[in-house]
């Protein structure tokens, strides 16, 4: 796929870390900093890392791995 | 820097990793591998934990720089899905489909269809691993519309019903005549039946009673065809001391019909 870069879900870590994103004790996507702060999906709901399909640039947007979330960001991807 | 120019940086402080393509690469930070990284058709794997904080920061970098530029970091299983959906979108039978639905159903319907579409392929396909999981999932964001739809595109109603009952109707009000009739389907599906070519008359009564006896008071009956139209029309007029009202709604080759029962 054109303009994407991949990672493994055990890649997960380092990734949300670049975006000072970490993972709190219930597997919660957290602000590194603010860790009582879960990070929003697309879908207007909390995030869990194992769930996390995507990151998309706009403030910083999260995507999760649902069928119906990766129709939708089928969309955006050529 | 550019990924090239990283993929030069980084591997070439490991002599034993062969550098052979550097043409449209893909990049995949991948943990999993056992070296630094790795290029093989096209895709550089790179293991972050193997490598130097320096390195590591380079990587974030580019990340961060290529997400500006409107890259999207996609996990793996969810990019190999996306693959799937976007593989059968593009088959003709399905392309047909969507271009149907586009611009006749509720919006927020659509990737509801489309989620369910791809369902069916996967179960056509025999690939009924991950069936139920993507059902599961589909019912959770749209609760019982999500699952009546995925339903009635499994049982194929979106080709053997919905499209004819599009065709059947004319005039301007075409659209908003199926809209209402495709909106009752998808909201009340276990509260309809749907008449077709190999339902007889007894047939029809013997579900209309059985679905009685489950204590469904009220039942959506629907046909194509003048055949259909017939054996709705005898039925209904058979049983019709049972019941405690009946509303239709005749088109020309189409017939919809609500029964209360007493």
């Amino acid at each position: 796929m054109e303009n994407t870069i991949s990672f493994t879900q055990d890649a997960k870590p380092f990734i949300l870390d670049i975006f000072n994103k970490s993972i709190d004790k219930e597997g919660f996507v957290v602000e590194k900093d603010n860790p009582q702060k879960r990070v929003i999906a697309l879908d207007g709901e909390t995030v869990k890392a194992k769930e996390l399909a995507a990151i998309k640039k706009g403030s910083l947007v999260f995507v999760k791995s649902d069928v119906i979330s990766l129709v939708e960001l089928a969309d955006t991807i050529k | 820097m550019g990924l090239v120019d990283i993929a030069k940086k980084i591997l070439s402080k490991f002599p034993g990793i062969k550098i052979s393509v550097l043409e449209n690469l893909h990049l995949e930070i991948n943990t999993t591998i056992n070296q630094p990284g790795a290029i093989t058709n096209n895709m550089l794997k790179i293991n972050p934990t193997k490598l130097s904080e320096e390195d590591r920061e380079e990587i974030r970098g580019f990340i961060r720089s290529e997400l500006e530029n409107g890259a999207t970091l996609l996990e793996t299983s969810s990019e190999e899905m996306i693959g799937q959906i976007k593989k059968e979108e593009s088959t003709e039978e399905t392309e047909r489909l969507l271009n149907f639905l586009r611009d006749k159903i509720p919006s927020q319907d659509l990737s509801v269809w489309r989620a369910s579409l791809y369902l069916r392929s996967l179960y056509r396909a025999n690939k009924k691993e991950n069936v139920q999981e993507i059902k599961d999932q589909i019912i959770e964001r749209y609760g019982d519309r999500g699952r009546n739809i995925a339903n009635l595109c499994s049982a194929n109603y979106l080709e053997d019903f919905f499209i004819p009952l599009y065709d059947s109707y004319s005039g301007e009000a075409k659209k908003e005549a199926f809209v209402e009739t495709y909106d009752d389907i998808v909201t009340n599906h276990p509260f309809s039946i749907f008449v077709n070519a190999q339902m007889t008359k007894s047939g029809l009564e013997e579900e209309i009673v059985s679905r009685k006896k489950y204590g469904i008071k009220l039942l959506n009956i629907h046909g194509i065809g003048k055949s259909n139209i017939k054996i709705i029309n005898e039925v209904i007029t058979k049983i019709e001391d049972e019941l405690e009202s009946v509303s239709m709604k005749k088109e020309v080759n189409s017939i919809s019909v609500k029964i209360l029962f007493k």
